[in-house]
């Protein structure tokens, strides 16, 4: 079991560094001149080649990619903003709790409302819940965040008079953001969680269970609810991840000063650093949430975990290629 | 999600596990779809926002870029149904025009990442080895990269319009259509029809191209169309994001970005186009679940 | 045996997780501290008793960091505003009045001695002295922004050790009022304390601190009182540095809308940034200020124009064409869409809020809205149907009426395009010198420093640009003789101004179209009489003390 964690752990390190060396491509060929915005509207040639120089643009390409590796992997070092001057590890570690306080409530509000909602429409199928929380579900996956955001800050903020429109100063601040971005996962939790139900209620063991007898609330909870939470656990584990650096949008509505915001802010003003060790950052975190995931599995399944256990010699697909798919399908 | 009503169930005979979408032909195929009533809702929907799209000329009552600043941030009314935005151009018109934006993004989007996951899905499963190994080690890479993020990034490096928009949209479902395909090919590998053709001696392009890949068709129709729902959402943060397509071509997302500043005196103007984002990503979805109900043979039984 | 091993591989999960949370127990503290400062301010929102007390300003503009230099933002100004200050501030008539300087003597020839106090400390018990200035100045230079105000400056020098001394060589009028103005001083000693020019942490001789306890980067910014503020002679304290709160708190609201719900719902007491379209909220009809509201007029030197591309490789260059669009533009039409009853059409093209432009500089009639002549001038011009390109500057002031520009050419048939790139792109795109990316700009040149008619024209300064060219891309020395007129000290007058927009309006170069007034919006907490609005003249400052 350790000699799998370390070796996923090592895994990860090749991955972070094409992570690092795409984005760094990418920003180094997006049109826009970050010395240009540092300057501002007026400035002499001079000028612009003692910048260029100090923020270490003038060197060619892969000089400039070998730096940026060096000071990233080696040194644990970000950089400094190129715009603001602060120290880009700070800042972002100073913004990345909202934004991980927003995921991980969407996160518990999917164990807590989707997961009982989907096993209701599962035991109930075709019936009155199951068309509700069928519909309930459609309607999360399939309505914007952010447009639900701002009739909410309509409603609840000046209709109302309930709760800030914007900023993080109070925690219900983060009422309105958690629920307008927990949307699209608690719907598509539900749907998953319905599906997986529905897919192990018909298997032959809970047949063979129901015909031995045993108590209809048992069968539910001992035997098929623990085999349907290995994809249960994936979809929560992968949207947990995305979460990280998709509640951009919705930190724009609500005014949050999160790491996606603040990426893309960085984006538009080509403050290269801050991008690049945002996303970095952003990509170590998923890569260690999948891990968590995975190691999870092992404590649920014991199957998978005979499997990591002598992984030395079979290459196994992360997950079981159905949940993979079934996570894939439902968003 | 299934839909399948009951009496289906119990007139069909039950198929075996094994059988895949050739053994149903695209007549049963369309006659499941056809009994599910919530689907073909949905795709009336779509025809009819298609529709709306094609003959966007037709039926607009006003030109979807004609500013009138005098009737700015006028109320629903006779004259203008759904209201006049900032510039006093007429919301319904513009929700028309913006059909054709939205439902084509989101329909290339999916199609694209489609496509290109399919080629790369085809490869790593034809070569394996170390190219398999390659093309997933991408794939990985892709998907630890924030979804939001990369779309942004890819988006400004490439500048505003619909074909970079594209391509930013469908960037990120490649991956997972490389991952449906490759385990779908692994399964499929290992069944009987396989074996018996390569002991008639097909190649293994052959057998890839005529036997697999059909056989792999209904999760990629399913990832597909359930795609093109996901793309018309990303495609909409994306423009309000600023990005994407821009003013004063009329996108719905744009156009709930454009209404935020207006938020509280005149909401019909972010309201309206964020409806239709919702129902036409409803639609696709509600499409895609009876897609995936009339493809899969195990939701039927 | 089989248990262990379950609850390793459990914990170990839970290692993973608790990692991926470090940062959260940072956030823990940041939201109880958010809440504490919160209740504070709640509080000061409902008693309006004078003296001391705290205030909420609302910006649209993220302060970022603490650094002094750099462009500045509405988040930017508050933040110097507390923490730093100039040699001389400004008073409401634009003359400068001692704030770290004593005073300031002209020498004539463009010199200037200026004179410090002698007892100045910074927060942290630094002493500044006329060497710490040029210190500063350096740092200044090297920042790259506001190039105007030491672009001659030809010589500086500590004179003694609390006199300096600039030459400027030639003069150009306002230049050293805004250096003076507005470059934000630290000491040698302080600065070099940090290893991140004070991105992080501020040490200025203002009257306030940073209370990093309280502040949420990106959200919230708290200043707290100094209570061992150097300027202790009653004569000098004034308007800019009375320290007439106990506290102040910057809240960062990057949406304007937002914002000015914010200001509805009572989140924040007073803010800059409400946006042109929701003044209408806070206001009568009559412009005066609804019930509940306190609105504030400072001046604004920004005004809306076209900058045409009169290169060869334009369509523009044809000057049939670039009067066409001038007068295809209702620019009184576009004013009350973007501006409601606040703006006014420009007479010719400038600010008449600039320190020496005035009404009476125009000429009547001002490319009035003719779309007929202009129809007309499109036939006799040589355009046969291009794509012309608008590059549009990337501020809302701007944006607003980008597609309306683009609605009245379409109108006299000069199809456009809109490019509304992102700052950084957008930079890139103007400084490009063959003159083949765009045909229009559509430009607001707002900022620090504007405040005198040739300085927001400096696109038109033939001379700062490598390629001989200004930014209508082909030299005219005509043009650059006018403009030297008009900027030079000796020889700006309302005549030079006078001849230098005639020439503009003759050749058609630059098209003004409109200009707002600014407003400060406060709720009901800032009332007359316990409350100093402090805008200075040359539109670079804000704040509000009780």
């Amino acid at each position: 079991m350790t000699r799998y964690v370390v070796k996923r752990l090592l895994m990860m390190i090749p991955v972070l560094l094409c992570v690092a060396i795409v984005i760094f491509t990418i920003m180094y060929f997006a049109p826009g001149d970050p010395v240009a915005l540092v300057l501002g509207d007026h400035y002499t040639e001079e000028q612009y080649i003692q910048t260029a120089a100090e923020l270490g643009l003038d060197k060619p390409f892969f000089v400039q990619l070998g730096i940026f590796l060096r000071d990233t992997f080696l040194r644990l070092d970000f950089g400094t903003s190129y715009v603001l001057k602060t120290d880009v590890a700070t800042e972002l570690m100073a913004r990345l709790p909202r934004t991980v306080i927003i995921a991980t409530v969407c996160c518990l509000l999917q164990i807590v409302i989707a997961i009982p909602l989907g096993i209701a429409a599962a035991t109930h199928q075709n019936g009155a819940v199951d068309k509700l929380c069928v519909g309930l579900a459609m309607f999360g996956i399939s309505v914007p965040g952010f447009w639900i955001g701002m009739l909410m800050i309509l409603l609840f903020s000046l209709k109302l008079g309930w709760l800030p429109s914007s900023g993080v100063q109070h925690w219900y601040s983060y009422i309105m953001p958690c629920v307008a971005n927990s949307l699209m996962g608690v719907g598509g939790m539900t749907r998953m969680t319905r599906s997986q139900m529905l897919e192990v209620i018909r298997s032959d063991y809970v047949v063979t269970a129901r015909a031995k007898g045993v108590p209809e609330r048992s069968i539910l909870y001992s035997h098929a609810l623990p085999n349907a939470l290995i994809p249960i656990v994936t979809y929560i584990g992968t949207h947990f991840g995305r979460s990280l650096g998709g509640t951009v949008v919705i930190e724009t509505v609500f005014g949050i000063p999160g790491i996606g915001y603040y990426i893309m802010s960085a984006v538009n003003n080509r403050d290269y650093p801050i991008v690049r060790g945002g996303v970095t950052l952003l990509a170590l975190l998923f890569c260690l949430v999948v891990l968590a995931v995975d190691i999870l599995y092992a404590y649920i399944d014991p199957r998978i975990k005979a499997q990591y256990e002598n992984s030395g010699r079979k290459k196994k697909p992360r997950t079981p290629p159905k949940a993979k798919k079934e996570a894939a399908a439902n968003g | 999600m299934a839909k399948t009503d009951g009496s289906t169930v119990v007139l069909r005979e039950p198929l075996p596990d094994n059988r895949t979408w050739r053994d149903g032909t695209l007549g049963t195929v369309i006659c499941q779809f056809t009994r599910n009533k919530t689907a073909l809702v949905g795709l009336i929907i779509i025809l009819a926002l298609v529709l709306m799209a094609i003959f966007a000329p037709l039926l607009a009552p006003y030109d979807y870029a004609v500013i009138d600043p005098i009737n700015a941030n006028q109320s629903p009314s006779a004259e203008h149904w759904f209201g006049t935005d900032a510039y006093g151009r007429d919301i319904l018109s513009r929700i028309i025009y913006g059909a054709r934006y939205s439902l084509s993004l989101g329909v290339l989007a999916s199609l694209f990442g489609t496509c290109v996951g399919v080629i790369f899905g085809a490869i790593a499963g034809y070569c394996g080895g170390q190219v398999e190994n390659l093309i997933l080690r991408i794939c990985d890479i892709i998907q630890s990269i924030p979804n939001t993020l990369l779309c942004i990034v890819v988006s400004v490096t490439l500048g505003n319009g619909f074909l970079p928009t594209i391509i930013a949209l469908s960037l990120y479902s490649i991956p997972e259509v490389v991952r449906i395909l490759r385990a779908n090919l692994l399964s499929l590998r290992e069944q009987e029809f396989v074996e018996a053709c390569r002991a008639i001696n097909c190649s293994n392009l052959r057998i890839l191209v005529s036997h697999l890949l059909p056989n792999s068709l209904s999760p990629l129709i399913v990832s597909f169309s359930l795609g093109i729902g996901m793309k018309i959402m990303s495609s909409a943060g994306l423009s309000f994001l600023g990005l994407g397509i821009q003013e004063p071509i009329a996108e719905w997302g744009a156009m709930i970005a454009g209404g935020r500043a207006q938020l509280r005196y005149a909401p019909h103007v972010l309201i309206f186009p964020g409806i239709f984002v919702a129902l036409t990503v409803m639609a696709f979805n509600i499409v895609g679940d009876g897609m995936r109900d009339a493809l899969d043979p195990k939701l039927r039984r | 045996m089989k248990n262990t091993k379950k609850l390793a591989a459990l914990l170990l999960a839970a290692v993973m997780l608790c990692m991926l949370f470090t940062g959260c127990g940072s956030s823990s503290t940041d939201t109880g501290s958010g809440s504490d400062a919160a209740t504070g301010s709640d509080g000061t929102a409902t008693s309006t008793s004078a003296g001391g007390g705290e205030l909420i300003i609302g910006c649209s503009s993220d302060i970022g960091s603490m650094y002094p230099f750099g462009s500045a933002t509405s988040g930017v100004k508050a933040k110097r505003l507390f923490c730093y200050e100039t040699l001389f501030w400004m008073d409401y008539d634009g003359n400068p009045q001692p704030l770290l300087a004593k005073s300031y003597e002209s020498l004539g020839d463009g010199r200037y001695s200026i004179e410090l106090f002698d007892y100045i400390y910074d927060s942290a018990g630094n002493h500044m002295t006329a060497d710490d200035i040029i210190f500063t100045l350096e740092r200044y230079i090297e920042d790259g922004q506001n190039l105007n105000n030491y672009s001659t400056l030809v010589n500086y020098e500590a004179t003694g050790e609390y006199t300096l001394e600039l030459t400027y060589d030639p003069e150009n009028i306002g230049q050293f009022k805004t250096l003076v103005t507005n470059m934000h001083c630290v000491t040698e000693a302080a600065w070099n304390s940090t290893d991140d020019k004070m991105a992080s942490y501020p040490i200025g001789t203002g009257g306030y601190v940073l209370d990093t306890a309280s502040t949420i980067a990106g959200s919230t910014y708290v200043f707290t009182r100094r209570d061992d503020y150097w300027q202790t002679d009653e004569a000098y304290i004034n308007d800019r540095n009375r320290q007439t709160l106990d506290k102040a708190t910057v809240k960062i609201i990057t949406d304007t809308s937002t914002l000015a719900i914010a200001l509805q719902t009572g989140e924040i007491d007073y803010t800059a940034d409400i946006a042109a379209a929701d003044r209408g909220l806070f206001t009568n009809a009559d412009g005066t200020a609804a019930d509940g509201y306190v609105l504030i007029n400072a001046p604004n030197n920004a005004f809306c124009h076209l900058l045409f591309n009169c290169g060869e490789n334009s369509p523009m260059q044809d000057i049939n064409l670039r009067r066409a669009v001038c007068y295809a533009i209702d620019a009184a039409a576009c004013n009350v869409n973007v501006n409601g009853s606040f703006g006014s059409v420009c007479f010719a093209a400038t600010n008449p809020n600039l320190l020496d432009a005035d009404e009476s500089m125009g000429n009547g009639s001002y490319f009035e809205y003719d779309p007929e002549l202009a129809a007309s001038l499109v036939e006799e011009s040589s355009y046969n149907g291009e794509t012309i390109v608008i590059l549009v500057q990337p501020t809302a002031f701007v944006k607003n009426c980008a597609a309306l520009v683009q609605q009245y050419l379409a109108q006299v048939g000069i199809t456009v395009e809109l490019d509304e790139p992102d700052m950084a792109l957008y930079r890139t795109t103007r400084k490009d010198e063959t003159g083949t990316l765009y045909d229009i700009e559509l430009y607001g040149s707002a900022g620090t420093g504007n405040s005198y008619v040739y300085e927001s024209l400096q696109e038109l300064d033939q001379e700062s640009y490598d390629s001989g060219m200004s930014q209508i891309h082909i030299p005219d020395d005509e043009l650059y003789s006018l403009y030297q007129a008009a900027s030079s000290m000796e020889t700006n007058s309302p005549e030079t101004v006078k001849a230098f927009l005639d020439y503009l309006e003759e050749q058609c170069y630059v098209y003004g179209m409109y200009y707002e007034p600014k407003f400060l919006f406060g709720s009901d907490v800032i009332k007359e009489g316990n409350a100093v609005i402090y805008c200075d003249a040359v539109f670079n400052s804000f704040i509000v003390e009780r």
